[in-house]
């Protein structure tokens, strides 16, 4: 894994990342600039990778990457993830990733109706 | 936390905030997405298996608490578990790098109604004033409406 990380860390001046001076230590810390893009999206937008992941590469980020800090509550998931399949040499997809190298019982996309019939619901209440 | 079991599924408990503190148009853009999950849509979309499907690494973690116990535990150390071994995933070296604060003391979160929140080099919150678990040392992240992982 050590030997992966430096390798990661290597590969990341050809990513789109430092087109924008945004370091992976920015992203991961959340100080890219990037929480959210500037359009108005729908719940189809952000099921769909390749859109997210393009905006999100288009968008200007909302501050100078590194000086400030903000919560990326969902780009942080799609920034990530999209470092990850370019850094791997399978260039698997993030959910995939997690299951082969960190645990075959942790799904991000679930892969099949068996799966879904064991997803419990949440259930919400607003509590004053 | 109160905990009543009415049925069979995951409780969770939102704590109405709205005459509290009023979102401002940039946390409102970061917290739904562009609003694409806004929650003013009036519907629980985490239970939709179209966003279950989805690749959302940020929001549609789905998994079980053993696999997530598990994962913390490959952070900290190697694991047997029923004699079943798995080597750490991360050095130590590396582990202690990514839990080091890289926030500036005080510095506002832009998304996050501008707390003091503190994030470290690998992304984890760490022991602050904003994130008292434990004691010093504790890396994890606080979800929305208080899931918390440690």
């Amino acid at each position: 894994m050590e030997n992966r990380y430096k390798k990661f860390v290597k590969n990341i001046n050809q990513l789109y990342f430092s087109l924008k001076n945004v370091t992976v230590g920015d992203l991961l810390a959340h100080r890219a600039g990037l929480a959210f893009v500037d359009e108005e999206l729908t719940t189809e937008d952000a099921y769909d990778w390749s859109r997210m992941t393009s905006l999100l590469a288009a968008q200007k980020p909302h501050w100078e990457p590194g000086t400030a800090h903000g919560y990326h509550a969902y780009t942080f998931g799609y920034l990530a993830g999209e470092l990850i399949r370019r850094v791997d040499p399978q260039h698997r997809s993030c959910g995939q990733f997690i299951r082969d190298e960190l645990d075959n019982e942790f799904y991000v996309g679930v892969p099949n109706d068996e799966v879904e019939a064991r997803v419990s619901p949440l259930i919400l209440q607003t509590v004053s | 936390m109160i905990e009543r079991i009415k049925s069979r599924g995951f409780h969770v408990f939102q704590v109405d905030t709205s005459n509290v503190r009023p979102l401002s148009l940039v946390t409102d853009k970061a917290l739904s997405c562009s609003g694409a999950f806004s929650s003013g849509k009036g519907k629980m979309i985490y239970n939709d298996p179209q966003f279950h499907r989805a690749e959302i690494p940020a929001a549609n973690g789905i998994t079980n608490a053993r696999s997530l116990a598990r994962i913390y535990s490959l952070l900290i150390g190697d694991v047997d578990e029923n004699g079943k071994k798995r080597e750490r995933l991360l050095s130590e070296k590396i582990v202690v790098e990514a839990t080091k604060n890289i926030t500036p003391t005080g510095e506002p979160d832009r998304n996050w109604y501008d707390f003091p929140t503190t994030f470290a080099k690998g992304g984890f919150q760490i022991y602050s004033e904003y994130f008292k678990i434990f004691d010093e040392g504790v890396f994890g992240f606080t979800g929305e409406n208080y899931l918390l992982m440690i």
